[in-house]
């Protein structure tokens, strides 16, 4: 049992060796349900759990669904129904009133557009009904109308680029109208790009699964992650190339790191904060020297020749860390 | 401060089974980390630990009437989750992509779970790896690894004989494994969360 206390920890801390695994399939194979649920209950009881890396908006979002869920069996139960019962009689006839005013006003809003737009250096994050997160990068607009979009199908009108995290729903097809094609989605993540003066649109996709329409040549295009569909809105043809780096086309979600007059150690300590890398340097008093420049954010190979040129340096890989030494 | 923590406990549940929201937005707060942070490790995925965490607490509402009130929070939960979680534990260690996986973390050394490759990514990489290698080594594998048939159904199946099932999943599960490491070396050391 101590022996399975082990292979089970380890399993499911992501520690397990390769032989280890098989003596646990084993194990587990030999075991009562009954005992297999005892040992899991310890670790679930007793057992300290690491909670710091979970995101609060993660937990926000699936108690959103969650309501959603079971709002429709939710009953608010007065908890002083006598009082209750005695007031309503005098409120009930200003309810109606308020409550016949404030549906006048919000039909009103609820049948129009709603648009969002980013001007030039702007950028905007916004979640639709929905759940669906989107990441508008400058110069683009996107708008729905809030009283369509939970019906059957989830419609917004796109320009620009953005990055979009549209939230599963099997049962109602994401649709983003843009010019020249529509892109039909079901829960997935990937990066658009339809500028105005372009005379192409691009996908990116990099979970999920995306359907494109061309509009003028009326051919449907089914992508996977890692792929992505570059329109022609000119002749209306979708072409399909494997991308090896799909994240670059989000990269601008990130931004650069600009640096005026900061000490060469600074620079290296951001980096290493940024790429989750461990960079030593190697140098006479290189550390002390002031440098001003842009470091990309999501290129670190860029960054290392960066670097490397501007000291004279050489960078090399030792195990876990980056090595930079005087050439 | 324990006795106090368990009067609070005993009086959630006990607006809980009366069907106050309210209590049962407090429950959620107080465990759904915890049981999220505990699924992840059983699903090596956060969606399906994500649907877990959704089963659990709709179940827990819709249930609340039957909650006995002697029962603890912690342990109600975990009544509540079990099968799910024993389903994906299950899953995961008999399953041979994830035995690839755990072979794969075995051969880079890295013991930092920082520099480790998710399961869900690996898997991503697996299968795009896989589509480059010759048609009949990558239709030997998926038959074999992901639809989980022995050496005799694939034999079967693609017409071929056990031993060449056999050669075909040896040399390409070693190119894979090399591309792989090859691959996710570079990407695990280099990569930023």
């Amino acid at each position: 049992m101590a022996l399975m206390k082990d292979l089970d920890y380890k399993f499911r801390k992501n520690k397990i060796s390769l032989d280890e695994l098989i003596k646990l399939r084993q194990n587990l194979g030999k075991m009562t349900d009954a005992e297999f649920e005892e040992l899991l209950s310890y670790s679930w009881l007793d057992e300290e759990i690491d909670t710091t890396g979970v995101g609060d908006e993660k937990m926000e979002k699936i108690k959103r669904r969650i309501d959603t869920i079971i709002e429709h069996e939710q009953r608010r139960i007065p908890l002083f129904p006598r009082i209750i019962r005695v007031v309503a009689a005098v409120l009930l006839p200003i309810f109606i009133i308020s409550t016949f005013y404030l549906y006048r006003e919000n039909n009103r809003f609820v049948s129009e557009e709603l648009v969002v737009s980013t001007g030039k250096s702007e950028r905007a994050n916004i979640t639709l009904p929905d759940g669906t997160q989107v990441s508008l990068n400058s110069e683009s607009r996107l708008s729905y109308i809030p009283k369509l979009f939970n019906e059957e199908e989830r419609k917004i009108s796109f320009k620009g680029e953005a990055y979009f995290n549209v939230h599963k729903n099997k049962e109602k097809t994401f649709i983003i109208d843009v010019r020249g094609m529509q892109v039909k989605v079901l829960g997935t993540k990937f990066n658009l790009s339809v500028k105005e003066l372009g005379s192409t649109a691009e996908l990116s996709l990099e979970e999920g699964s995306v359907l494109l329409q061309s509009v003028l040549k009326g051919k449907e295009v089914i992508i996977k992650p890692s792929q992505k569909a570059i329109l022609n809105q000119q002749t209306g043809d979708i072409t399909v190339i494997d991308e090896e780096n799909i994240e670059d086309a989000s990269a601008w979600r990130k931004g650069d790191m600009v640096f005026r007059n900061t000490i060469l150690a600074n620079v290296i300590k951001t980096v290493e904060e940024n790429y989750n890398v461990k960079i030593v340097i190697n140098c006479n008093d290189c550390l002390d020297d002031q440098f001003t420049g842009i470091i990309p954010n999501s290129n670190l190979n860029e960054v290392l020749e960066i670097i490397e040129k501007a000291y004279h340096l050489r960078a090399a890989i030792n195990g876990n860390e980056i090595v930079l030494t005087a050439l | 401060m324990e006795k106090q923590i368990n009067i609070t406990e005993k009086n959630l549940i006990r607006e809980l089974k009366n069907g106050s929201s309210r209590a049962f937005d407090k429950i959620y707060q107080m465990y759904s980390k915890r049981l999220y942070a505990y699924s992840v490790q059983f699903t090596k995925s956060s969606e399906e630990a994500e649907e877990i965490i959704q089963d659990v607490f709709v179940k827990l509402w819709q249930n609340r009437a039957n909650i006995r009130q002697e029962e603890t929070l912690r342990s109600l939960l975990f009544i509540m989750a079990k099968h799910h979680l024993i389903n994906a534990y299950h899953s995961k260690v008999n399953h041979p992509v994830y035995e690839e996986y755990v072979n794969h973390l075995d051969v880079l050394m890295v013991d930092n779970a920082h520099y480790q490759i998710e399961y869900d990514e690996f898997v991503l990489k697996f299968s795009k790896e896989l589509k480059k290698l010759p048609p009949t080594q990558q239709k030997v594998i998926t038959l074999s690894r992901f639809e989980q048939l022995t050496n005799k159904e694939v034999a079967e199946k693609l017409m071929i004989s056990e031993q060449t099932v056999k050669n075909q999943l040896s040399i390409g599960l070693k190119a894979l494994r090399e591309k792989l490491v090859v691959l996710l070396i570079f990407l695990s050391l280099f990569l930023f969360k």
